[in-house]
């Protein structure tokens, strides 16, 4: 039997979950390595970047990746020497580990192999056997297994597929679970490296230990269960004593994970790998039996009397919790009478086995705290479980506890029983201290993109009727469907809050990878640059930052090739060498804005106007302001820049930059010092799939502008004779205000009223009116997005459904300014 | 782990033998569920067992109560491991309640001190 469903059986979905998390690690690692080239001692980003690489080892070995197993080992290896003062960072070694994180990135990308090496693999090994062999160290011993698929577990050799050797029950979630447990073990390890007495941090290990056993349990793992529990043991041992763990115990738990997922895979079955085991452990408890002092630290008070009922759940004896262990651990805290309780076991007929009906009856005096107790508990695990705590007279405690169903006998006021004591809530006594329990850890859930954007969509569906609905009862006699109304209207804000709430992820990802590409920029073209990062906790809508980066890399790029000069330049300026790139993340209102700023040589707007003139962007002797002249920066083709580079200068990329962040319904905008520098300012909204807009309407069409580009709105009397022209101008508290007329502008028939409603917006720097009929109000907008025939109508951002069920189409202002700066004298710009 | 049933039409010798496992208690139950239905006395052999958690004992005290329920008779035809005898007492079964009149638990207990 196969330990191990072969590699191709294995779920897409959990291997694409494997691909992210990694991929998730790389980055991690490569903001650790590029912190760690300023700061080569900090044990911390040495520490990330071991454990980054040790996590991707373990959980390639699980899925069977054999090849990035034993790649991301032998950089492994190069960090653990780091890691134990074996060897110093160097510039080389960074490089070496910066180049094996882009192996690891390409096969993990989708759809390629992650079992084959990446093309860049010989080039690392090479570089990495050079600065092991300066070291004096030797390469990383590999165990030998076969790479081939051919040897995946099961097939003739395996040591899993021996006669006898149990086959695991592995499924996609245990998996899953396990990986992430193991990756929690090494989190808390890591740490109690840097803080080795944190019992919390013990606690955690031993809380990552406890789970990894119960799902063994639950899947046949005998073999991972009895390992794990040996390990369990040390830690709570540890835990217990309050002795810190020593750095000789986290490698060696270190190595057990790595052991932990061999179990799993079925490849740790053979005599040799559990005699391994074996003296693994044996040198654990040798460890913690050094370290541990003779009492055990509880935090303590007067002595005391408490009467606990322990009711495992149901799921206990498969869950890898064993209640034995428990009242042995109780025991330690104090004198103890424990009365197992088996009146709820059902005859024979109707027993599972595997369901537990015991219960316990603890009287205990001791000198713990309640909190104490409480801790002795925390791994009662299952919904259905409950633990009473409930204080006692001392003199209790000297007798066992009576027979069933009596109350125990005391000197003095009894206390009541604890589920009275708890329900009854009389004055003067002491309920029962609940221990919750089961699920009381803080979890997450990875939840498909998909499944979010149709909650997303289904809302925003909801959002409609809801309007509907609100319409509908105002004009409604009915009181009762007016409270209802506004009842539903509530609960949809809040739930249409909270979805939208969901699909917000923070920017840190995406900020952490531009480190990597400001250093590999600034080198490649002679630069001395310095990224600071702030804001990296702010939020934006997953899809928004999804194509978020390609906007920031242009900018970046833009920045360091002609903003940064060279450290000769600066130096000649008054400026440091280094130069400096400031990213930040803030939000402001709807927004979130992002800004990306250097201490460059700033815009030469002269040059910026020549060029200008020199395209017929402008006229020659045409005066324009300095937001205009920064605006004609974003125009497609337009570069300032005398020479191409590879990096920048022809003139694509703020053009790009416009369009990515106009396609995000965000802008885009300069500001620049010559000589200080220059920071481009990206807005971005915060969902793309709710916006606030302002509708509009036009003899019988309505419209959503969004309100973010909306300054004000006027009102002005129309013209006779001018009720046809496309354009006009109107004085605006004695300022010049061009205006788009609307109707004209996209071939509404009929004649427009005598008053005409201007929506003032700026865009683009412009500032430009569009005559409406009315201003019918603020609008949620719920986006939907256009089919393909209106692929191609520029000025068209999408559509959306009002209260009253009409469809109302979504313009995009910035390019319906160009449509009707390309449309002149008149006509519909589609 | 391994269950044999030696029936002589009075009493039944069930051996219990191994270390039982999850499975191994589903068979167990199959087992005892068979010999309760034909023998007028059981008497366990629990000499063979290697190791043993919670949901055995739980598994015994079941059968206990279904052999008493049917008036059977349910004793012990062997010693029994100190593993189990210090397991029993580590669970409280020393002083547990609610179990049926001569409880199993304690016969248990007890013929685990006499074999000390």
């Amino acid at each position: 039997v196969s330990a191990r469903e072969p590699l191709d059986e294995i779920p897409e979905s959990l291997v694409a979950a494997f691909r992210e998390e990694a991929a998730e690690l790389l980055v991690d690692m490569e903001g650790a390595l590029m912190a760690l080239e300023a700061s080569p001692g900090d044990e911390e980003l040495v520490g990330r970047s071991f454990r980054a690489l040790h996590t991707i080892k373990g959980n390639a070995a699980m899925f069977g990746f054999v090849a990035m197993e034993r790649f991301a080992h032998e950089l492994e290896h190069l960090f653990d020497l780091v890691r134990k003062k074996r060897m110093a960072v160097t510039g080389e070694i960074v490089g070496i580990a910066l180049a094996a994180k882009d192996c690891l990135q390409e096969l993990l990308a989708p759809g390629q192999d992650c079992e084959r090496d990446a093309a860049g693999a010989p080039e690392v090994r090479r570089r990495l056997e050079a600065v092991l062999a300066a070291a004096g160290a030797g390469p990383a011993v590999v165990a030998p297994r076969d790479a081939s698929p051919a040897s995946s577990p099961g097939a003739p050799g395996d040591a899993s597929a021996e006669p006898g050797v149990t086959a695991p029950r592995v499924d996609e979630e245990f998996l899953r679970e396990v990986a992430e447990l193991l990756q929690d073990l090494e989190v808390a390890l890591m740490e109690l490296e840097r803080q080795p007495g944190d019992g919390e941090l013990m606690l955690r290990a031993f809380r990552a230990l406890h789970a990894i056993r119960g799902d063994g349990a639950k899947h046949g793992l005998v073999e991972l269960q009895s390992f794990v529990a040996e390990l369990e043991a040390v830690f709570e041992q540890l835990h217990r004593s309050g002795e810190p763990a020593s750095r000789e115990l986290i490698d060696l738990t270190l190595e057990a994970c790595e052991r932990m997922c061999r179990v799993i895979d079925g490849a740790g079955s053979s005599a040799a790998e559990i005699a391994l085991r074996e003296r693994e452990i044996e040198k654990m408890h040798s460890i913690a039996a050094r370290r541990t002092r003779p009492e055990p630290a509880v935090a303590s008070g007067p002595r005391r009397s408490w009467r606990i009922r322990l009711r495992p759940g149901a799921g206990v004896f498969t869950g890898g919790t064993d209640p034995v262990a428990i009242l042995d651990g109780l025991r330690a805290l104090g004198a103890c009478a424990v009365r197992g309780r088996f009146d709820e076991v059902p005859s024979l007929e109707e027993l599972d086995p595997a369901v537990c009906h015991l219960w316990w009856e603890i009287e205990i005096a001791t000198e713990a705290t309640l909190d104490t107790l409480r801790d002795a508990f925390i791994y009662v695990g299952g919904a259905d479980s409950s633990v009473e705590i409930t204080p006692v007279d001392v003199a209790a405690v000297a007798a066992p506890p009576a027979e069933t169903g009596a109350q125990p006998t005391v000197a003095s006021a009894p206390a009541p029983a604890p589920a009275a004591a708890a329900e009854s809530g009389e004055k003067g006594k002491r309920p029962a201290a609940q221990v919750p329990s089961g699920g009381g850890d803080a979890s997450t859930l990875r939840v498909g993109a998909g499944r979010l954007d149709a909650l997303v969509n289904l809302v925003g569906e909801l959002v409609t009727v809801q309007a509907r609905l609100s319409r509908e009862a105002q004009t409604s006699s009915q009181q009762a469907l007016v409270g209802i109304a506004e009842e539903v209207e509530r609960l949809t804000a809040d739930l249409r809050d909270l979805t939208l709430e969901i699909r917000m992820v923070p920017v840190r990802p995406v900020f952490g990878k531009f480190r990597r590409l400001v250093r590999d920029l600034a080198q490649s073209i002679g630069r001395e640059v310095e990224l600071t990062t702030e804001g990296e906790e702010t939020e934006l809508d997953k899809s928004v930052i999804d194509r978020l980066g390609d906007p920031i890399v242009h900018i970046l790029r833009n920045c360091i090739d002609h903003g940064i000069e060279t450290p000769e330049e600066r130096e000649r300026a008054g400026k440091p060498r280094k130069g400096s790139v400031l990213l930040t993340a803030a939000q402001a209102g709807p927004s979130v804005v992002i800004r990306i700023e250097d201490d460059g040589r700033g815009i030469d707007l002269e040059a910026v106007r020549r060029k200008a003139v020199e395209r017929g962007l402008l006229g020659e002797h045409e005066v324009r302001g300095e937001r205009e002249l920064h605006a004609l920066l974003f125009a497609p083709g337009f570069s300032t820049s005398s020479r191409v580079t590879n990096v920048s200068g022809r003139g694509v990329g703020l053009d790009v930059v416009k369009r990515a962040v106009e396609g995000l319904r965000g802008e885009v905008r300069v500001v620049s010092r010559a000589g200080a520098g220059t920071a481009f300012e990206v807005r971005l909204p915060l969902t793309l799939a709710i916006t606030e807009g302002l509708a509009v309407a036009v003899g019988e069409e309505r419209y959503i502008l969004p309100l973010s580009v909306v300054r004000e709105c006027v009102e002005i009397a129309g013209r006779p004779d001018a009720s046809r022209r496309l354009s006009d101008v109107a004085s605006v508290r004695g300022e010049v205000l061009p205006y788009v007329r609307l109707r004209e502008l996209l071939g509404v028939a009929g004649a427009p009223p005598p008053l005409e409603q201007v929506v003032v917006v700026e865009s683009s720097g412009r500032t430009v009116g569009f005559a409406v009929d009315y201003v019918l109000g603020g609008h949620q907008t719920v986006i939907k997005p256009l089919g393909r025939i209106y692929r191609d109508v520029r000025w068209l951002a999408g559509s959306t459904i009002l209260g009253d069920g009409t469809v109302a189409l979504i313009l995009d202002v910035d390019q319906l300014v160009s449509a009707a700066e390309a449309a002149g004298g008149g006509g519909a710009p589609c | 782990m391994e269950i044999t049933v030696d029936d002589d039409g009075v009493v039944s010798v069930v051996r219990i033998a191994g270390r039982p496992g999850p499975e191994d208690l589903r068979r167990c139950r199959e087992q005892l569920l068979g010999t309760l239905g034909r023998a007028r006395v059981i008497a366990l052999d629990l000499g063979g067992l290697e190791g043993a958690d919670l949901a055995f004992v739980q598994l015994l005290c079941a059968a206990h109560r279904t052999a008493c329920a049917r008036g059977c008779e349910m004793t012990l035809a062997s010693d029994v491991p100190p593993a189990l005898g210090a397991l029993l007492e580590r669970a409280g079964a020393e002083r547990c309640a609610g179990g049926p009149p001569g409880c199993l638990m304690r016969l248990l207990i007890a013929a685990c001190a006499r074999a000390a």
